[in-house]
């Protein structure tokens, strides 16, 4: 059987004297997408961190196809196809669009190289507002701009995992629709994903799998479509 | 017209000196979000390698260059970011200026130690045919001239390639703005802020030897000095655009001695503007350049991953301890006055009462930086300003000494005003950029005016004679500046508790949010900055009276720039810090020059070199600011306040338990050994 591409077992993660998760465990198969769900304050984003390499956990550990990487650091994790889009507009505000997109790649960040450019023209392909925006300052973009670029530069080297950190926050509804288009369109060419989401039917939509987080603890864990009426999970 | 040619070409190498180090700076900034005022110190270090090698010890060229530039430059940058700067990554703004600060004050003085004090005439430059001179037609440079003109330029092309069109220029930017976020883009952030750091640290030993042979000899100060053109010039440049950055660093350069040949050298204007000019540039540039508009730096969006070492917790006194510590504080006032009025001789009282005025003086910095959240350079001058303010208006006028050291001290705080007004529009880093102008333009330009000083000698300060009181006796006076410095600190502690202090509180968290519940930032930041500059300025009037006098040299910048550095790190949120501070000022020197460490060679010896080793030790010490914002006083007094506290619990605790035992009915308790037989 092979492991799982992402595993965390018993995980135990804070920030200084502040402790956000209590024995954490889940994983997720290669291939599969799963919606990590909670309230304000649960702890998902510190999941999501964990899972990139930002926060060291205090205790567990954490197996990317079954190797340890406990404690790795992100830009490693990052070389070994985790891809992160935190949450927020996480773009370098003072780079352009293109500077920003371009970043990433290892081979050179230049245009003229065969795959910088194919990669670009993808990206540009799936959000065309950046293609006309690729010289601008990414500060100067708004909000649902700035927070497809972030989205686009996770992309432009197609990644084996995915992570996904509140993805519908500040975004129109009909842009949040097509993005989550493309995720299922991510998902489908093989890249297995972890979104991280309030907004809970957008989510369903294209888990496989969900796990609930409350307080730093997991909830329920198992099939999205065993997971039945998800209010009975927080209120009962 | 030959002239003007003759002149402008006289400023070019000078002018590719200041674009040399302008450019440095703008490096270390773009790549490391670090202002290096401690840029002028690295750079020193090497021009110190270099003179010792190539002069004292006579190594050719190509090895001394080898040794001082190419691998000293380097590893101290390697040294620097894994000891410092990579943990400071994620620090405020504030805690990386002051970390520079404190590198700027430590390291020269511990280069000194290892190269001597003893004077390094006649630096020379890298080039081997230093007596060489290229002309053209009627104009001529020598050859380390043409030298410094040709590294200069290429230094600047290959910056401008390596930022234009390199991947590494591209990431060192994109680990500036969020290192986190570069490590999720798979950048190895540490290994490319050490990479900006190297190239950084290499191109500031680089300016440093190319800098020397413009200087009759090698010195520390000199090197900072040149620091204010270069930061004139990075300004033009928006601390951002190479190219600009060495344009502002030539024209500056020529502009110099342009006017340096056309104004008549006796005039006023000559005599104030010539010296006057990088100052006057930096100042209008850092006020009215619009690349300098609206660079507040882009947040890091992952900020919280590393979160800033959590503000410092209000500690719980028990009220018994409350009063032990308010009874110890009226003992040791009033067994130091005792003391100071029946058993100090007459050494100790001036250093005491020395103590108490730099007391009132750091409590300036305690408004400005503790309670402001501002850095500025310019106390020792706002200090200056009372003390010649009083000291001319005493002399010219005849007005009885001690109202006018009030008179002083407001006249030092329409100073701070007005320079608080302009200085309005800055912010943070633009701030302490224009007071450092101000305080080397007061230092350079007007303390040598008559008007300003009377000349070298200085304007006399006498005593106060306040009725049948006479401050001439040296007991009466320090009580006057004990009873000054209670009522300065009153006033600070009215002011923190007050309005202005909250607002204060409020704009250092968030201006933004501050001006959204209705915060008045404008006049919070211009109430602080006269308030401090009163103080020290009332400080200064005290200071000079006490000697009798106050000289140009007394309040030079670098002075205060050391105060800085020692107010923040014993504490800069506290009065008692501030006065812990004046008093450590003197007494620490003082104390090391009694620890005589024989075996020591001379210039580590404590006893012999008091000065430069209590500079180390506060230089050093500022880098702890860092980690402990609240200082290490406070550190201190936090730490054992919790560890009392554990213990009185502890105590009460084993009490508690005692008595449980006594009266409770346990017969096992009662047939142990302590119950009745």
């Amino acid at each position: 059987m092979t492991p799982p591409l992402l595993e965390l077992d018993h995980v135990d993660a804070g920030y200084g004297p502040f402790r956000a998760l209590f024995d954490v465990s889940f994983s997720v198969a290669e291939g599969r997408a799963l919606a990590l769900l909670g309230s304000n304050g649960a702890g998902k984003t510190t999941v999501a961190r964990v899972a990139s390499g930002l926060v060291a956990p205090t205790a567990g550990h954490v197996r990317l196809a079954g190797d340890d990487v406990t404690g790795v650091a992100a830009f490693r994790l990052a070389r070994r196809g985790v891809a992160h889009a935190p949450e927020g507009r996480s773009v370098f505000a003072t780079l352009t669009v293109e500077e920003n997109l371009v970043l990433a790649f290892r081979e050179g960040t230049k245009r003229g190289h065969p795959g910088v450019d194919a990669s670009l023209a993808s990206a540009y392909d799936l959000f065309p507002r950046l293609a006309t925006r690729r010289g601008q300052v990414a500060g100067t973009l708004s909000g649902g701009e700035q927070r497809m670029l972030s989205l686009a530069r996770v992309l432009v080297q197609p990644p084996r995992l995915l992570i996904v950190d509140e993805l519908s926050l500040g975004l129109a509804p009909i842009i949040v629709s097509e993005v989550y288009a493309t995720l299922g369109r991510i998902k489908a060419a093989g890249t297995t994903l972890l979104i991280v989401e309030q907004l809970v039917s957008h989510a369903l939509g294209i888990a496989d799998d969900v796990v609930l987080l409350t307080k730093g603890r997991t909830g329920y864990v198992g099939p999205a479509d065993e997971l039945g009426d998800l209010d009975a999970h927080f209120l009962g | 017209m030959t002239d003007l040619v003759s002149y402008a070409i006289r400023g070019v190498p000078i002018g590719c000196v200041f674009a040399l180090m302008a450019v440095g700076v703008v490096l270390t900034y773009k790549t490391s979000g670090v202002f290096n005022l401690a840029f002028g110190a690295q750079a020193f270090v090497s021009a110190a390698v270099y003179y010792e090698t190539r002069v004292r010890h006579d190594w050719p060229i190509w090895l001394a260059f080898l040794v001082a530039v190419v691998a000293l430059g380097p590893a101290i940058g390697y040294v620097l970011d894994r000891a410092l700067f990579r943990h400071l990554r994620t620090a405020p703004p504030i805690a990386r200026l002051v970390t520079s600060l404190g590198l700027l004050v430590a390291i020269p003085q511990m280069v000194q130690i290892w190269f001597g004090n003893s004077p390094a005439y006649n630096p020379l430059g890298i080039a081997p045919d230093p007596g060489r001179i290229f002309r053209w037609g009627e104009y001529a440079l020598d050859a380390n001239q043409v030298a410094t003109i040709l590294v200069t330029l290429l230094v600047v092309a290959a910056l401008t390639v390596l930022f234009r069109f390199s991947a590494l220029g591209l990431r060192m930017r994109a680990v500036v703005e969020s290192p986190r976020m570069s490590e999720l883009t798979a950048i190895n952030a540490d290994r490319v802020g050490s990479s900006a750091w190297m190239m950084s640290s290499f191109l500031a030993g680089l300016s440093g030897v190319l800098l020397a042979p413009l200087f009759a000899q090698v010195e520390a100060n000199a090197f900072f000095t040149l620091l204010v053109a270069a930061v004139a010039a990075a300004a033009f440049g928006g601390l951002s655009s190479i190219p600009l950055t060495f344009a502002g660093g030539l024209a500056l350069g020529v502009l110099q001695q342009v006017l340096a040949g056309y104004l008549p050298s006796d005039s006023v204007v000559s005599q104030g503007l010539r010296p006057a000019l990088p100052f006057l540039v930096l100042f209008l540039l850092l006020l009215f350049w619009p690349p300098l508009r609206g660079i507040g730096r882009a947040a890091d969006p992952l900020a919280g991953v590393d979160p800033p070492p959590p503000a410092p917790a209000a500690t719980v006194r028990s009220s018994g301890m409350t009063t032990m510590t308010r009874v110890l504080a009226v003992a040791t006032v009033a067994g130091f006055v005792l003391a100071a009025l029946f058993w100090f001789d007459a050494f100790w009282l001036l250093l005491f009462t020395k103590g108490l005025i730099f007391g009132v003086i750091f409590l300036s910095i305690t408004v400005l930086t503790g309670m402001g959240g501002q850095v500025s350079l310019s106390q020792a001058a706002f200090a200056g300003v009372g003390a010649f303010a009083t000291g001319q208006l005493v002399e010219n006028f005849g007005l009885p000494v001690l109202p006018t050291m009030f008179l002083g001290a407001l006249v030092a705080a329409v100073v701070g005003a007005v320079l608080a007004i302009p200085a309005l529009r800055l912010d943070g880093l633009y701030l302490t950029l224009a007071t450092l102008a101000f305080a080397l333009m007061w230092e350079n330009v007007l303390v040598p005016q008559t008007w300003v000083s009377s000349g070298p000698l200085g304007v006399d300060v006498p005593r106060p004679l306040v009725g049948p009181v006479d401050f001439t006796d040296d007991r009466a006076f320090l009580l006057l500046c004990l009873v000054v410095l209670a009522l300065v600190g009153l006033l600070v502690l009215l002011v923190k508790r007050g309005t202005t202090g909250r607002y204060l509180d409020a704009l250092r968290g968030s201006e933004l949010a501050a001006a959204s519940i209705g915060v008045d930032r404008t006049r919070a930041r211009i109430t602080t900055f006269a308030l401090s500059a009163g103080i020290a300025g009332l400080g200064g009037g005290l200071l000079a009276s006490q000697v009798g006098r106050a000289t140009p040299t007394d309040y030079v910048f670098f002075l205060g720039l050391f105060w800085v550095v020692m107010v923040v790190t014993l504490g800069d949120r506290s009065v008692q810090a501030a006065i812990t501070a004046g008093m450590s000022f003197l007494l620490v020197p003082e104390l090391l020059s009694r620890i005589d460490l024989g075996f020591l060679p001379e210039i580590l010896n404590p006893a012999d070199n008091p000065a430069a080793i209590a500079s180390i030790l506060f230089g050093l010490g500022a880098l702890t600011y860092a980690k402990h914002p609240e200082g290490i006083l406070e550190l201190q007094t936090r730490r054992s306040i919790e560890r009392v506290n554990t213990w009185g619990a502890a105590l009460a605790r084993r009490r508690s338990a005692t008595v449980d035992a006594s009266d409770g009915p346990d017969p096992a308790v009662a047939n142990g050994p302590g119950g009745p037989r």
